[in-house]
């Protein structure tokens, strides 16, 4: 009887757990942030390419991510070496203050895609629930400036 | 559209772009007789354009010069200030390109600098080296350092061009007394005890843009500004006048019965008390 018991606990201890289900893993869902991993890779008659570095849960997100860092980085950094040492917006912080849409619409809004001339993968980390992309960019940068000058984000050259 | 600014107005400056000339070397023969520095010009030339900017033609403003009969061509020291002074430009960005020559190969050196024509006051200065390479086309090597360097040397010109919209241009003021004159600058004007000193440091103060000034120096016959700002639009939003602020320093010391000659030259004021 005992043995018999215990048998039956024992079944029902191993029924259990090949049964149960491992709760599912959670997606990390990554969320746009800023990082400096932006560097020259060449330039040639205003266009400006050049190498960003970002991780999101998947590629598609990473390159968006990557591309989104390389023209923030041209706007408010500037990308040393390059014939845009200083940054194409000089004041961000009013810049934002003052004209919020424009930018917003240019730079998260998938705008920035007008003056994206190419972009192509260059390397691929994956790691579990991440890819981390270094995605080679080029930029449009005269009619980036342009374009910031007719949405009078920053002012044509001059007094 | 509702809600959208109205664009502040915006006035294009003058530029010449000129080459570096040593003691000795008059304009015409460091721009004639040096093909680097003729493609570092055009280079330079051809940024402000891609800008929409204009330049002044140096060649013709050299031949204006020399045929105003003013300066000889021999006058080789002073022909590069004259030219300036005779172009009307605002601003003049003095360019040099050297060659050179290693065992790991040839290069050049740009260096650019952009002057305030008037004040002379440094607007932005550039130093570039191209990679090396085994070649002797130094007009390829030019172009390559220039095409990273000019361009930066714009975006910090428009930063200097940004600031003077937010903090003024800048002119110097100097106040000297004649030989002949009593008064000194310690001489004490008014009732209160002011000296000559005070009441024009006041002045300047109260007129300069954002009370912003520099004195340079004094002496018992000299009072110096090398730095004041004022706007760079007058309260009717025409472009500010030298001029006037000259007329209302005269006027201002008329007041205390002290009489002055003044000479204006571009952004520099001498007035001479009597």
């Amino acid at each position: 009887m005992k043995t018999s018991t215990i048998g039956l606990i024992l079944t029902f201890i191993i029924l259990s757990c090949s049964t149960a289900k491992k709760p599912a893993e959670q997606a990390v869902s990554y969320e746009y942030q800023r990082s400096g991993m932006v560097n020259l890779s060449g330039q040639q008659n205003g266009l400006l390419t050049v190498k960003s570095v970002q991780t999101a849960e998947n590629i598609n997100k990473a390159v968006v991510f990557a591309e989104i860092n390389a023209l923030e980085n041209i706007l408010f950094r500037g990308i040393p070496g390059s014939f845009q040492a200083d940054p194409v917006i000089s004041n961000e912080k009013e810049a934002m203050a003052k004209s919020k849409k424009v930018l917003e619409d240019l730079i998260f809004n998938e705008g920035y895609r007008t003056f994206m001339t190419d972009s192509q993968l260059a390397e691929r980390q994956d790691s579990k629930g991440a890819v981390t992309v270094t995605q080679q960019v080029t930029f449009d940068i005269p009619a980036l400036r342009k374009h910031l000058e007719q949405n009078r984000v920053i002012r044509k050259f001059g007094l | 559209m509702a809600g959208q600014e109205t664009t502040p107005a915006h006035t294009q400056p003058t530029i010449m772009v000129i080459p570096f000339t040593p003691e000795g070397t008059s304009l015409r023969t460091a721009y004639e007789y040096n093909e680097l520095v003729r493609v570092a010009i055009t280079k330079v030339k051809e940024a402000f354009d891609k800008r929409g900017v204009n330049t002044i033609d140096l060649r013709a403003k050299i031949r204006q010069t020399a045929n105003t009969g003013a300066i000889q061509e021999d006058q080789k020291a002073d022909l590069k200030d004259e030219v300036i002074n005779n172009s009307g430009a605002d601003v003049y960005v003095e360019v040099e390109a050297n060659a050179n020559y290693t065992n790991t190969g040839n290069s050049v050196t740009l260096i650019l600098t952009a002057y305030d024509a008037f004040s002379g006051e440094s607007y932005a200065n550039k130093v570039g080296n191209s990679p090396k390479f085994y070649t002797t086309n130094f007009e390829k090597l030019v172009e390559k350092v220039a095409d990273t360097e000019v361009p930066n040397l714009l975006n910090t010109i428009q930063e200097k061009f940004t600031d003077i919209i937010d903090n003024g241009r800048t002119i110097t003021v100097k106040v000297g007394i004649n030989e002949s004159s009593k008064l000194k600058m310690d001489t004490e004007v008014d009732k209160e005890g002011n000296f000559l000193s005070d009441i024009i440091e006041e002045y300047i103060v109260g007129k300069s843009y954002k009370g912003k000034y520099h004195i340079q120096g004094m002496t018992h016959n000299q009072l110096t500004f090398d730095i004041v700002k004022v706007p760079l639009k007058d309260e009717s939003g025409n472009n500010f006048r030298v001029s006037r602020f000259a007329a209302d320093f005269r006027r201002f010391l008329r007041t205390r019965e002290i009489q002055c000659t003044q000479t204006i030259n571009g952004n520099s004021l001498v007035f001479t008390i009597n």
